[in-house]
């Protein structure tokens, strides 16, 4: 099935009226939580989790992607207004986006965010439709081993390339990995680390798990933090158009970002938060004159937010076409796309076109509908940010526990959401990532899995990883990447020594 | 540690209340608790946002998605 086919046949099956309907509910709800600072797409896609059981597995996706792309697009409005970002990858959208508020272009900037999401928002749409057809096609070829080696090198890459360090992040994801083996072993139904508990038969919760780890941290952190001004002026039409020359600033910005946007939500691993850094320090490294960023410089703006677009369209392209998730959030679609019976993969071209097709032509649509429900209707978000947060959280809290409860009807996941948000938050007091453990505890069951039918197809031989030449590929690149960090960090030890006996 | 132990006290109230004294309670109490980290609300404020709260939960959840959960204490 080429291009052509398949969109034809996406746009056939999306254009259906209770798929709109779950596209916007998605974008709409996606846009909101990413407006609000503290409740992001991680939160809210958990949330979302138990409601899809009752609707058609399509329409789940659909809708739970709505929130994830949609939520790329309002976390600039409040890093505009408020200097406080909606989601994690428009932090960098304060820089110059609060500046730029306060020489009164509050209305432009929030224009230009908009149309340079929509923009990067395509084009990774357009090399996600382009991609995934012939990563799918190289995946095929892939046998468990390959699939063990890809999904190591994939655990190995979130710890290294993240930020923080390699060390704690490897850390975390052994941590992941442990944790996913509590349970029932798949192969021979033995119980494992259950501690007698009947509820922890089918595992933790993956919902508990991912509240108490990003909702609880974020929560906690975010009481009693000043909001810094107020939102005085009103928003109108006129105020929002850009004048030529800011047009004429932003079309490179925009595309640069996109293709760094691209690259990086594609790579297993980083996703829309490094993504959007590493546009701005690019546009600051390249421009004629850097003195402008950090004061409302428009390239500040417009090109981490077609990056962080681009990123989170992209990185549906592993986890589709391959079944390996590159970061946190897209772990947890993968566990949702398990959950209701699909298993994503290269198969999952082959076996299900129309959902696949489906998918990427309803992105499209969402993207529009972003851009009415973003545009004209700023009004309404912007009304949304004056709710005081004393309000917000403890609603917030509330959902948790009742959407956790909501999974498996009992009260004993609640109280894992305190006991693993204790935990999430010691975590984020001491300076580790929770995003890889996260991606190590979704991976974990499916590389054990692999590992055993590979040792099993081989008769107990560990050398199949290294004679199979795409297995050997993957540890090679592995063995990189952990060689890399490490003479990273040994340079940094042997730097430090010298500055610490040389004090001139 | 102030904001850590009333925001995990206040999942663990609710965790204790739902079964037994109902959603309005469970959610009352939860707010109430959370919202002891926050110094910037007034007691009243506590009140008026846990009464809304409960009745968003009940609205979104007992009635838009029809969880079965006991509502009141006498319920249960």
């Amino acid at each position: 099935m080429d291009i052509a086919e398949g969109l034809w046949l996406g746009l056939q099956q999306a254009m259906q009226p209770m798929m709109l309907l779950y596209c916007f509910v998605g974008v709409f709800i996606g846009t909101l939580i990413g407006v609000l600072p503290g409740i992001g797409a991680m939160a809210t896609i958990s949330l979302l989790l138990p409601v899809t059981y009752h609707i058609p597995p399509a329409a789940a996706i659909i809708m739970l992607a709505g929130v994830y792309y949609g939520a790329q697009y309002g976390g600039s409005t409040a890093s505009i207004l408020l200097n406080l970002p909606g989601t994690p990858s428009s932090a960098v959208a304060c820089l110059d986006g609060y500046p730029m508020s306060k020489q009164g272009r509050a209305g432009v900037a929030l224009f230009m965010t908009t149309i340079a999401s929509f923009v990067g928002s395509m084009l990774g749409i357009a090399i996600l439709a382009g991609f995934a057809p012939a990563i799918a096609e190289l995946g095929l070829k892939f046998g468990p081993a390959e699939y063990f080696a890809m999904m190591l090198l994939g655990l190995v890459a979130a710890s290294t390339l993240a930020s923080g360090s390699p060390l704690k992040g490897l850390a975390m994801v052994v941590l992941g990995l442990l944790l996913g083996t509590v349970g029932t072993d798949v192969n021979s139904g033995h119980p494992r680390y259950e501690f007698g508990i009947p509820e922890l038969m089918d595992g933790i919760n993956i919902v508990a798990l991912a509240m108490g780890l990003f909702g609880i941290a974020e929560v906690v952190g975010s009481i009693n933090q000043p909001r810094e001004g107020q939102i005085n002026d009103r928003i109108t039409w006129r105020s929002m158009l850009p004048s030529r020359a800011d047009w004429k600033a932003s079309v490179m910005p925009m595309l640069r970002g996109t293709g760094i946007g691209s690259f990086f939500g594609a790579l297993p691993g980083t996703g829309a938060s490094i993504a959007s850094f590493m546009a701005y320090a690019t546009e600051k490294k390249i421009a004629r004159d850097p003195s402008r960023f950090g004061k409302g410089a428009i390239e500040g703006v417009t090109a981490p937010e077609a990056a962080n677009n681009a990123a989170a369209q992209t990185a549906f392209v592993p986890t589709l076409s391959l079944g390996i998730p590159g970061d946190a959030v897209m772990a947890l679609m993968l566990g949702a796309l398990i959950i209701h019976g699909i298993q994503p993969g290269p198969l999952l071209m082959t076996n299900q076109p129309d959902l696949f097709w489906g998918l990427i032509v309803s992105f499209g649509i969402g993207n529009v509908m972003l851009m009415i429900l973003n545009l004209p209707l700023v009004g309404m978000w912007v009304a949304i940010l004056r709710i005081p947060y004393s309000v917000l959280y403890p609603a917030i809290l509330v959902f948790i526990a009742l959407g956790t409860y909501s999974v498996n009807n009992n009260t004993f996941d609640i109280y894992m959401v305190a006991i693993i948000g204790l935990l999430g938050y010691a975590l984020a007091v001491l300076r580790f990532e929770a995003a890889p453990l996260m991606l190590g505890f979704v991976l974990g069951p499916l590389m054990e899995e692999n590992l055993r039918r590979a040792l099993l197809l081989s008769r107990g031989d560990p050398m199949v990883f290294v004679e199979r030449p795409i297995s050997l590929g993957f540890f090679i690149a592995c063995a990189a990447l952990l060689g890399w960090s490490l003479w990273g960090m040994a340079r940094a030890i042997l730097r430090a020594r010298e500055q610490a006996l040389d004090p001139a | 540690m102030g904001p850590l132990a009333s925001v995990s006290g206040s999942i663990v109230l609710f965790a204790l209340l739902l079964k037994t004294a109902g959603l309005v309670v469970a959610c009352s109490a939860s707010v109430l608790v959370a919202s002891l980290a926050d110094r910037t609300i007034t007691w009243r404020g506590r009140v008026v946002a846990a009464a809304v709260i409960a009745g968003l939960c009940w609205l979104i959840f007992i009635v838009a998605l029809g969880m079965v959960l006991p509502v009141w204490p006498w319920s249960a």
